[in-house]
């Protein structure tokens, strides 16, 4: 059994100390009475408990990949020993991460991730800290012994899917939706600023200077204000992005799915092709505009926040042209063809519907206004054509469709997503009716696969509740012909057939 | 909607999306469980909210015993309403190649898992179950929504023989 390299002492004392750093200024602050003596104590605190734990768990952790049973062993822990063993077959998703501070010191994560969700988001297993040689060693030696490819033998040639340049980099950044939300954060953020009694070094020009009418001079400052605010946000929308996604590389090798990106954070992924559950674009406004999408490849088990995961087990393109994402979506599911895809619409009762949830809040919110503070609120109500045109909108977004061995479905205005579903991939069907939903004989289909999440999973909103019937049936037909198509290939069993036994309901 | 008979072995009539035969019912001491764990949880929160008033010494608008008599009258009323509603709604069938599941009251959910979908299946009791002899059966596949689908307030015997016929039907469970 091997340990992991000496660097772990250091890192693990960092992630250790980190927990720690609460109690460590709370006692070195009572301990001590100048500034000085506080700080020694609080390192004190701090240093001596995390580095004896992370000595302990540097001494405790052993790891093995048997290469006779094809399983990758971990023995951890101080106190109570923990024996992991993960079936190299069931591995989905191998990681090799380095934060910059370990890029400095030549080491990388090692994350090993298996179909099963964690409850903390967490890989099955993480092998921090390795040599950053000896972790890709490992994702290789993992990556041929899971597809029983001979690790001796010469890698396949890569083809490159996807790279990006700084400057694709900064039009993601510039059109994601994201931008708005760090604009709003960012407003709320000046507005706590505010409050506080903290005196800020601005300089401070009286608007009445420039505009002699005070009213005019107010509404001025306040859109000058705004426009910072969201210019602001969105220079850092455009930094986040380039930091993050720096010499993004998309490839495919053989039969399996390579990612990496990271500027001061390095993320290097592979994901076995057939283990992709399925394909999400997703286009902004502003890109649906520019001929822009974003392209999500998700793949069983791992965590997902805000857009791509932090390494969990998807792939992710932040910015393509929307005319190549086809040609992307067929490398990775070779049968899949998308010319002439009709999307069918939904019942036209999906207008009436996202009016409702619509107009509701806004008809309220306008109302109680009123009544407690103005009349002027009721000014509020203007925005019910909007709501009108939106809900317009939302529908004819709203479509479905079938290709042979796929389901494709979309929906959204703001950020229009568009799922391609492989029939072998989908895992049950639900069609879900709210109580709106039964007075008109709607129904929304849910489908789902792996690699789900109630914000993410593929759903045709508002169909008629026969329509939904239909395709229930249909895509269940197809779920088992697919699999069992699978099976044969695969020569996994098949399941036994109904016959004697007791007897169907 | 039809009488809804109270025998065990009776079906109600197919609705919605589920297929064209009749489903299965639960057992109708389902009810009488659902009941028993609302009022339990009723008097749980009735509980935390006199003691949170107790503690923190509030004084409200409305005399002290009203926040919770309004927690018990809601749950009473709950258990009176809901349980028998739920059991009318709740519908199941293993069928060729999937097993079908209808549930709901007021947001109506069928769902189709097909058979070599389910990963492994489980059977459970909590302690009112045990008490009335009755036992759920959960079904494991790999989705998200589908992750554990529970079919609650069967018979203990009719949800060991469920589990044990929907193991014997899913095959090896597929890769996922």
């Amino acid at each position: 059994m091997t340990r992991l390299h000496p660097a772990t002492l250091l890192f693990d004392t960092i992630r250790v100390g980190r927990a720690f750093i609460l109690p460590a200024v709370v006692g070195g602050a009572s301990a001590a009475d100048d500034l000085s003596e506080a700080l020694k104590w609080i390192l004190l605190l701090l240093a001596v408990p995390a580095l004896l734990i992370a000595v302990g768990r540097y001494l405790t952790y052993r790891y093995r990949l048997d290469e006779a049973a094809d399983e990758l062993i971990i023995d951890s822990g101080i106190l109570s020993r923990r024996h992991r063993v993960i079936p190299l077959g069931r591995i989905q998703n191998i990681e090799v991460q380095q934060s910059p501070l370990q890029r400095l010191f030549g080491v990388a994560e090692l994350r090993v991730e298996t179909a099963r969700m964690s409850a903390r988001g967490r890989a099955e297993a993480e092998l921090a800290v390795l040599g950053h040689a000896e972790a890709v060693a490992m994702q290789r030696e993992l990556r041929a012994r899971r597809g029983r490819i001979d690790p001796a033998m010469e890698p396949p040639v890569p083809t490159v899917l996807a790279r990006l340049s700084p400057g694709d980099l900064i039009l993601a950044g510039a059109t994601a939706n994201e931008a708005g939300l760090i604009a709003a954060g960012l407003a709320s953020l000046l507005q706590i600023m505010n409050d506080l009694p903290i005196t800020i070094p601005v300089p401070r020009v009286d608007p009445t200077e420039l505009v002699p009418d005070p009213a005019a001079a107010a509404a001025i400052a306040i859109a000058v204000g705004a426009l910072l605010v969201v210019t602001i946000g969105w220079l850092l929308s455009i930094g986040a992005k380039l930091i993050r996604y720096w010499g993004f590389r998309l490839e495919r090798v053989g039969d399996e799915l390579r990612t990496e990106y990271g500027l001061l954070s390095r993320h290097e992924g592979t994901v076995p092709l057939e283990r992709v559950q399925s394909i999400r674009l997703e286009e902004s406004v502003l890109r649906r505009l520019l001929g822009l999408a974003s392209l999500r490849i998700e793949t069983a088990g791992g965590v997902q926040d805000g857009d791509g995961a932090r390494g969990g087990a998807e792939a992710f393109v932040p910015i393509l042209r929307r005319s190549r994402a086809a040609e992307l979506a067929r490398a990775i599911f070779h049968d899949l063809e998308l010319d002439d895809v009709r999307l069918a619409p939904v019942h036209p009762l999906a207008r009436r519907r996202a009016l409702f949830r619509y107009a509701w809040p806004i008809i309220g919110a306008s109302v109680t206004l009123a009544l407690f503070l103005d009349i002027a609120w009721l000014g509020l109500l203007a925005l019910l054509p909007g709501a009108y045109l939106y809900a317009g909108a939302l529908y004819r977004s709203y479509g479905y469709g079938a290709r042979p061995g796929y389901a494709v479905a979309r929906a959204g205005v703001m950020s229009r997503v568009t799922w391609l579903v492989p029939d072998r991939k989908i895992q049950t069907v639900h069609a879900r009716a709210s109580p709106f939903q039964r007075r008109y004989g709607l129904a929304t289909l849910l489908l789902d696969t792996a690699s789900g999440g109630s914000r993410t999973e593929a759903r045709i909103p508002d169909l008629a509740a026969a329509t939904a019937g239909r395709l229930l049936r249909e895509l269940t037909q197809r779920s088992v012909a697919a699999a069992a198509a699978a099976a044969g290939t695969e020569g996994f069993r098949t399941p036994r057939r109904l016959d004697s036994g007791p007897g169907i309901a | 909607m039809s009488e809804a008979s109270t025998d065990p072995g009776a079906t109600r009539e197919p609705a919605g999306p589920a297929g064209e035969e009749p489903l299965r019912r639960l057992d109708p001491r389902a009810i009488a469980v659902w009941r028993v764990e609302l009022l339990v949880r009723t008097a749980l929160i009735a509980a935390a909210v006199a003691g949170f008033q107790v503690v923190t010494g509030i004084a409200l608008a409305v005399p002290d015993w009203a926040p919770m008599a309004g927690v018990l009258v809601v749950g009473f009323a709950l258990a009176s309403l809901v349980p028998s509603r739920r059991w009318e709604a709740w519908g199941y069938r293993v069928g060729e190649e999937a097993l079908y599941l209808t549930r709901g009251v007021l947001w109506r959910t069928d769902s189709t898992v097909p058979l070599v979908r389910i990963q492994h299946v489980d059977t459970r009791r909590g302690p009112v179950e045990r008490w009335l002899g009755l036992a759920r059966v959960v079904v494991f596949t790999a989705g998200y929504r589908g992750a554990e689908l529970p079919i609650p307030g069967l018979d203990a015997s009719t949800a060991e023989a469920l589990r044990d016929r929907l193991v014997a039907l899913s095959g090896e469970g597929d890769a996922v």
